[in-house]
């Protein structure tokens, strides 16, 4: 706003009445609304789709550990877990669970909650099954 | 509510030019739903006809979308976005208007010869501002009713910022005398 834009003025309740004139029922319906987002939608079509970098949360791995605890030894139905995660992500010298959480606070979204998941249920399943790493 | 309703106008023109496709699709959608009312009132102000106005909103908004890459080569706002879509509408309602033979003048309605809103139904605001020119109404209306700045008014009206002061002094004088709003002045 300019020095300028002060120096004409009217009236505040003309101002209020003038606005208040030009207001009028929306008349846009959600026909129209959804045209112009499809027509946005076919513009951007050909831009790239970014991905998506979710952060595996803590409660969602420490739920993982305790359902393999509970499960595995019953059922190995979960999906097997890559080989180049499975490792000694701390340096500990063994492979456990530690690891599972090491890798889910550093990974910053590049390893899938899923491919956690099966990390941490195969640590559970050879733990329990007396196998070491 | 749109997750991207606390970016600004230029915030989000810059993401529709450079944004990822979903990035893009949002903020085309939030600057839609943040002007989609003052675009129709614009319209209306000009063709005074709910279908109407609603064909001037598509236009105008598919005028905007077509600005970014691709096809477009981006949007630069060198003012206000506002600004912008207020020459657009007015444009797009002067060309409708054209094609539906509904101009005051048979349809002979040259943008540069009649720049200013018709009014063209009984509206309150029509009543208000009876017995103002039509580029007095304009102004008045850019001015105090859409909040415009005076220098974005210049660029609606492509005249100098001298020439925009001049206009608006003497239309709040024939405001003063209007018989529509005299009361508000003896207040």
């Amino acid at each position: 706003m300019h020095e300028e834009d002060n120096l004409e003025t009217l009236p505040d309740e003309l101002v209020a009445e003038l606005k208040k004139s030009d207001k009028r029922g929306s008349l846009i319906t959600a026909r129209v609304d959804r045209s112009l987002a499809n027509l946005a939608r076919e513009q951007f079509a050909s831009r790239p789709e970014k991905r998506r970098r979710i952060a595996p949360a803590w409660y969602a791995v420490a739920a993982t550990v305790l359902l393999a605890v509970l499960v595995v030894p019953l059922s190995n139905r979960f999906g097997t877990v890559d080989d180049g995660l499975y490792a000694d992500v701390d340096n500990s010298g063994q492979i456990d669970i530690a690891d599972v959480l090491t890798l889910a606070r550093r990974s910053d979204g590049e390893v899938t909650q899923a491919e956690l998941n099966a990390f941490a249920m195969k640590v559970v399943s050879l733990a329990d099954s007396g196998e070491t790493s | 509510m749109s997750g991207l309703n606390h970016l600004s106008d230029t915030e989000l023109v810059d993401l529709c030019n450079t944004g990822d496709r979903s990035d893009a699709v949002e903020a085309y959608e939030t600057l839609y739903a943040r002007h989609k009312d003052y675009v129709l009132r614009v319209a209306f102000r000009y063709v005074g006809d709910a279908d109407l106005a609603l064909d001037v909103l598509q236009d105008t908004f598919s005028y905007i979308l077509k600005k970014f890459p691709p096809p477009g080569e981006g949007l630069v706002l060198k003012a206000q976005l506002q600004t912008l879509l207020y020459v657009v509408a007015r444009n797009n309602a002067i060309s409708i208007l054209r094609k539906t033979n509904k101009g005051e003048a048979g349809g002979e309605i040259d943008p540069d010869d009649l720049p200013a809103p018709a009014y063209r139904d009984s509206s309150d605001l029509a009543t208000l501002l009876r017995g103002l020119t039509p580029g007095q109404k304009e102004i008045v209306t850019l001015r105090f009713i859409d909040d415009l700045p005076l220098r974005d008014i210049g660029e609606i009206l492509n005249i100098p910022l001298g020439t925009v002061k001049s206009r608006l002094h003497k239309a709040i004088d024939a405001l003063r005398k209007a018989p529509g709003v005299i009361a508000f002045f003896e207040k």
